[in-house]
């Protein structure tokens, strides 16, 4: 049994077959494939001109009338879009008016997003390369002293600063040099060693902790707190310490060489996602 | 344990990789685009070590640009002569990538050479312009083929340039005794008889 709702696309199909028929005055046979009991009183035959297959009828393409007849059978034959013949068939699309094509001057400007990513390559965001008065403003570079009291973390983010910077004063330089913007070089190049010196001083850092490390598990081996095996824990404290006349330096030296053990870098715990930090602080920091 | 880029990776909507890299060195400077090129590409001038999955990953961890796609290209420097020219040498290639932005980047404008005051833009094209006069005149000297015509126009040269077009353009002007051809020719030395009884 077909109820309404199922007949609803057949008939809404066969709607736009008689209007296509009406129109374009295509006769073909009639010939129904859904219940002709239920589509007959709406409408038929009259104006069923059309099978229910829709896609032969709403294609505009026929053949067309003056076409030759050619030996090789080739459809395509006469066209050409160097001469710009066009189709010999009229196609589907042919009442639709184009699309015109606009200029790209005359296309609406793109919008940059103000906070985009890529503005952290510029030290300026119009001239590119920062004037030099301007770039030769920073300070001087971190020193190693300063940085043995920072921790893995701070040296990390220090350093992607100093990679950006870096980023940054190439770009500028790339600019400088290819658009002839002027002076503003030898600033430029002061401002990449200060980058550099900081960048320097951070490995510097971390080369005394890995040996302050090394020298801290040599230590240990020898001793009798601590355990190296790997099984049971790794610290296990005396009840006193055993105070020595005379002794009380290398007791020192030990503590201080366990201390540099707690602050000795990890490198697999840490992480590489770089601080979100703009030109000026840069600057300031560095 | 799920590392901060790891997790990064995930909440990205495109692969991300998730290999961590500690104190990094490489130097990726932004390049102006060319004419006409589309606000969705962005060109990097990168290290010769880096491969499209890097710089994808490299703007996307540093500097939170996502990015749909990357065509990369190795320029070939020309040969050059070494100091002395005493051969040659090529120097290294450099590496380019273009990527395909999701968020459009349009490049601010070149400065106009007015707005370059703060470059010192005249002095630096007058400074620039004579060292290129300099350098160019001690090469042709080191080669020894410095002509004539190369040399700087002074006063002197001016002038006898000046007369030689006069020569050239009306030899006859320069006959012999600054007269004419047409002119016949006059005796100079002519025998003068004196009267004795004066």
């Amino acid at each position: 049994m077909v109820t309404l709702g199922a007949l609803r696309p057949s008939m809404g199909a066969a709607l736009q077959i008689c209007r296509a028929s009406s129109t374009h005055g295509i006769a073909a046979p009639a010939r129904t494939v859904t219940s002709r009991a239920a589509a007959r009183p709406v409408f038929y035959p009259s104006a069923q001109a059309a099978s229910l297959s829709t896609t032969a009828v709403l294609l505009k393409r026929h053949k067309y009338v003056g076409a030759r007849v050619t030996r090789d059978n080739n459809k395509q034959r006469g066209e050409s879009v160097l001469r710009r013949t066009g189709t010999r068939w009229r196609l589907s699309m042919s009442d639709e008016p184009l699309p015109q094509p606009v200029k790209p001057e005359e296309l609406p400007p793109v919008e940059t997003d103000p906070n985009h990513g890529l503005w952290e390559f510029f030290q300026d965001r119009t001239s590119i390369a920062s004037p030099p008065l301007k770039d030769a403003q920073h300070g001087r570079p971190w020193t190693a002293e300063e940085l043995r009291h920072k921790s893995w973390e701070d040296l990390h983010k220090l350093w992607w600063v100093c990679v950006k910077e870096q980023n940054r004063i190439a770009t500028a330089k790339w600019e400088r040099d290819n658009r002839q913007l002027g002076y503003g070089g030898a600033e430029a190049e002061t401002r990449r060693k200060t980058v550099l010196a900081t960048q320097k001083a951070i490995k510097h850092v971390l080369t005394e902790r890995f040996y302050a490390w090394e020298d801290a598990v040599e230590l240990a081996k020898s001793d009798p707190e601590i355990n190296l095996s790997g099984d049971g824990p790794a610290f296990t404290p005396q009840e006193y310490l055993e105070e020595v006349p005379g002794e009380g330096a290398p007791v020192e030296e030990i503590e201080a060489a366990e201390s540099d053990v707690a602050t000795s870098p990890i490198p697999d715990s840490s992480t590489p996602l770089p601080p979100k930090s703009n030109a000026q602080k840069t600057a300031s920091t560095i | 344990m799920a590392t901060p880029v790891a997790t990064a990776a995930v909440k990205a909507l495109r692969p991300i990789g998730g290999k961590q890299i500690f104190l990094p060195q490489h130097v990726v400077k932004m390049v102006r685009p060319k004419d006409n090129q589309p606000p969705n590409l962005a060109t990097f001038s990168v290290p010769l070590t880096f491969n499209k999955f890097d710089i994808r990953d490299y703007l996307f961890h540093a500097y939170n640009v996502e990015v749909t796609g990357v065509r990369s290209f190795v320029n070939q420097r020309r040969l050059q002569k070494k100091y002395r020219r005493l051969g040659w040498y090529r120097p290294q290639a450099g590496k380019m990538m273009i990527a395909e932005l999701v968020k459009p980047f349009v490049w601010p404008k070149i400065l106009e050479l007015k707005e370059r005051g703060d470059f010192d833009y005249k002095t630096w094209f007058t400074m620039e312009n004579e060292q290129d006069k300099i350098n160019d005149e001690s090469l042709l000297r080191e080669k020894g083929r410095q002509k004539p015509r190369d040399l700087e126009m002074t006063h002197d040269i001016l002038l006898m340039k000046k007369q030689a077009k006069l020569f050239l353009d009306d030899p006859a002007s320069w006959a012999f005794g600054g007269l004419r051809s047409t002119e016949k020719w006059r005796e100079v030395e002519v025998d003068v008889k004196l009267d004795k009884n004066k």
